[in-house]
């Protein structure tokens, strides 16, 4: 690839990136019915989740934090299948993989799924505060975007599992999933409880760093053999 | 694009090839043979989607894969599947044209999944026109349409190779190409002659 090329394709990608990014999110923002659908699930799980540890404010206040965080991981399993599954349910996949260099399709697919899962993160701590009466630190924000952009990390390196989906690949990403997401789950609670900051954020940096790292180098081999 | 001694294995029983395959810009080359023959997995190598057990494979430029009524998502308009897929390639082209020269200006701001599989077969002719890739691989781009539907999967391939695109078209029945295949293979148990 000559200079030219190369400089070309330097200066498209983040272009691409953010197409494929508006081409993900405009089902889920666009759509008044994954609204009307998705807030109240979020709200009942966060009842009761809550209630199911008592009546006790301060016993809801206390577990508040790891049920919203709880509702973000089950938000990774369908959210995931956005990343190839879906794509290949509509015979997409192939057109993305011809169009798009499979680095691009990772940054693309990543902000998409990162913000979603804040979306989901956002939607279910705002609800815990007004529906059990919880009040967040302001640190609980940084936990918040770390932890989902870790996650997102997940969703897009696990979602080409997901093509060859024969009724278990839900499972199976649970699975896989929910315990890649412990250390999101752990860090944000603990941040959001008020317990020392430096340490859990410390914690989701480097789980954010070893989870980008893979996807990077993992993704595309196995777009290339999906 | 060029293939040399490419061989490619699919699962434990499949290998196609190997095949020895250069494709020139603005030619036409024609794959027929039986249902499960190979044609599908001879495209997607040749579209760089599959690996290469052994043997090279070059291409200058994009090369594409589009089967029958692929490449737009259910939920999008059709214009915007034309004008998202034309903006990954780079390209700026005005939706309306691309729709136009496979007769569905009028269908420009419905919902994909509202389309019969005819149109959808069209609109992924659409796209193809749209995203004018060097090398262009058709899976049965003649299934669900009918004649005149023909005639315009012929009109668009011709446009495009003119334009100097490479076209690979995989079709069951050889007459769908017509003559406008410079070269015809036929590809059987993973074997690929000329025809």
């Amino acid at each position: 690839m000559n200079v030219s090329s190369w400089a070309k394709c330097a200066i498209r990608a983040p272009v691409q990136m953010v197409r494929i990014a508006r081409r993900d999110l405009a089902p889920a923002v666009g759509g008044v019915r994954a609204a009307m659908t998705v807030l109240p699930l979020v709200a009942a799980v966060l009842l009761l989740a809550g209630l199911g540890f008592g009546t006790d404010p301060v016993v809801v206040a206390a577990v508040a934090a790891p049920v919203v965080w709880l509702v973000v991981l089950l938000a990774t399993v369908p959210v995931a299948r956005m990343v190839a599954a879906d794509e290949a349910a509509d015979d997409c996949w192939d057109l993305l993989r011809g169009l798009v260099a499979p680095s691009v399709l990772l940054a693309g697919k990543l902000v998409a799924q990162w913000l979603l899962l804040s979306a989901a993160w956002l939607a279910a701590s705002v609800l815990a505060a007004v529906l059990l009466g919880v009040e967040w630190p302001p640190v609980n924000a940084a936990g918040g975007l770390l932890g989902t952009l870790g996650l997102a990390a997940v969703t897009v390196l696990l979602g080409p599992l997901l093509l060859d989906d024969d009724g278990h690949g839900g499972g199976l990403l649970a699975v896989l999933v929910l315990p890649a997401g412990l250390p999101a789950l752990l860090a944000g609670s603990q941040l959001a409880s008020g317990a020392p900051a430096a340490v859990w954020l410390a914690l989701l940096v480097a789980y954010d760093a070893v989870l980008l790292t893979v996807a990077w180098a993992v993704f595309p081999v196995m777009v290339e053999g999906s | 694009m060029t293939l040399a001694g490419a061989v490619c294995r699919v699962g434990r029983t499949f290998r196609l090839g190997p095949v020895d395959l250069s494709v020139e810009p603005g030619a036409v080359c024609g794959v027929g043979g039986p249902n499960g023959a190979g044609k599908t997995t001879l495209l997607r190598v040749v579209a760089g989607l599959l690996p290469l057990t052994s043997g090279t494979r070059t291409v200058d430029g994009r090369a594409l894969y589009l089967r029958s009524g692929a490449g737009a998502r259910g939920g999008q308009r059709v214009a915007d599947a034309i004008a998202v897929a034309a903006a990954l390639a780079g390209r700026d082209v005005d939706p309306m044209g691309a729709l136009d020269t496979v007769g569905m200006s009028g269908m420009a701001w419905r919902r994909v999944r509202s389309l019969s599989s005819g149109e959808r077969a069209r609109l992924t002719l659409a796209l193809a026109a749209a995203v004018d890739p060097e090398v262009l691989c058709l899976d049965e781009p003649f299934a669900h349409l009918d004649g005149a539907g023909g005639d315009i999967v012929r009109s668009v391939v011709a446009r495009l190779a003119a334009a100097g695109t490479a076209v690979v078209i995989a079709s069951p029945r050889p007459a769908d190409v017509g003559t406008l295949a410079d070269a015809t293979l036929t590809v059987d148990d993973g074997t690929v002659r000329i025809a």
